[in-house]
């Protein structure tokens, strides 16, 4: 087969592969205790190997590189975007759910509900000051 | 650009994951592990992580038809159908890259077996008669 057949092929496959991105990029705006540890780490690797294979074979790929490029950056914001949950947010999170809970039949649409509200606050009150 | 082109320069048509004094004497001492050192062997692995996944739902039959997303499904056994052929273009043709290529068909085939039964479960709610009169037939 010719390197130009190749090539084409090989634009097809990061076309198709484009779609890992644009779906965890669309679930950057979901709340981040949807996010799934295991599989985000596991695809975290898994872009960081092909973006070294997609220029590592011949003809190289880089589409294919720009593809992993940016799933790369987009499992890394996930990933620290629950991990910051975790840090932190779950910890306000908690502590604002108790007044809420009693009032809201749904744990999770209280605190994060509780939280909205609560975050504007503090700016409020600088602006006071 | 300059700066991406440098970067890049020293990847290009580089197998080798790592080639530090310490990795070559850890692969020194553990000739085994060296598959590993390759790239190219190294990907089908990480790939084989992500499709093993469907392929153990079927096996297990943890994933019922209802919950088959089949846009998603669709384009896993395209993207899985293309990279089959991919892998048999792309020049170092060794082991690694055969394996890339089996376990990309392994994805498509289960993928295609997913659309398959999300579809007969359609038509079996549409047409509950023609499901059943088959699976008489079958048993």
């Amino acid at each position: 087969m010719s390197e130009r057949w190749t090539k084409i092929v090989g634009f097809v496959g990061a076309a198709a592969n484009w779609s890992i991105p644009i779906a965890s990029l669309m679930n950057l705006r979901n709340d981040p205790d949807k996010v799934d540890p295991i599989m985000t780490s596991t695809l975290a690797a898994y872009s960081l190997i092909f973006m070294r294979w997609s220029i590592a074979i011949y003809p190289p790929n880089y589409w294919l590189l720009g593809c992993h490029t940016v799933n790369e950056i987009a499992q890394l914001s996930q990933l620290s975007r629950w991990g910051w949950h975790k840090a932190i947010g779950g910890n306000s999170g908690a502590a604002t759910t108790a007044p809420g809970s009693p009032s809201s039949p749904s744990g999770t649409d209280a605190a994060a509900a509780a939280a909205a509200a609560a975050a504007p606050e503090p700016i409020s009150e600088v602006e006071n000051y | 650009m300059q700066f991406v082109r440098k970067l890049l320069e020293k990847y290009i048509g580089n197998t080798v994951v790592f080639n530090g004094p310490r990795a070559t004497a850890f692969f020194a001492r553990n000739p085994k592990l060296e598959f590993l050192n390759n790239v190219t062997n190294l990907a089908p692995m990480m790939k084989w992580s992500l499709s093993i996944v469907p392929i153990s739902q079927i096996i297990s039959g943890t994933k019922p038809p209802q919950t088959i997303d089949l846009a998603q499904a669709s384009s896993l056994c395209a993207t899985g159908t293309v990279w089959t052929y991919y892998a048999t273009l792309i020049q170092p043709q060794n082991n690694g890259t055969r394996l890339l290529a089996i376990c990309n068909g392994a994805m498509a085939m289960c993928h295609g077996y997913n659309i398959y039964r999300k579809t007969t479960h359609e038509r079996s709610i549409k047409n509950p008669l023609h499901v059943n009169t088959t699976a008489v037939a079958t048993d």
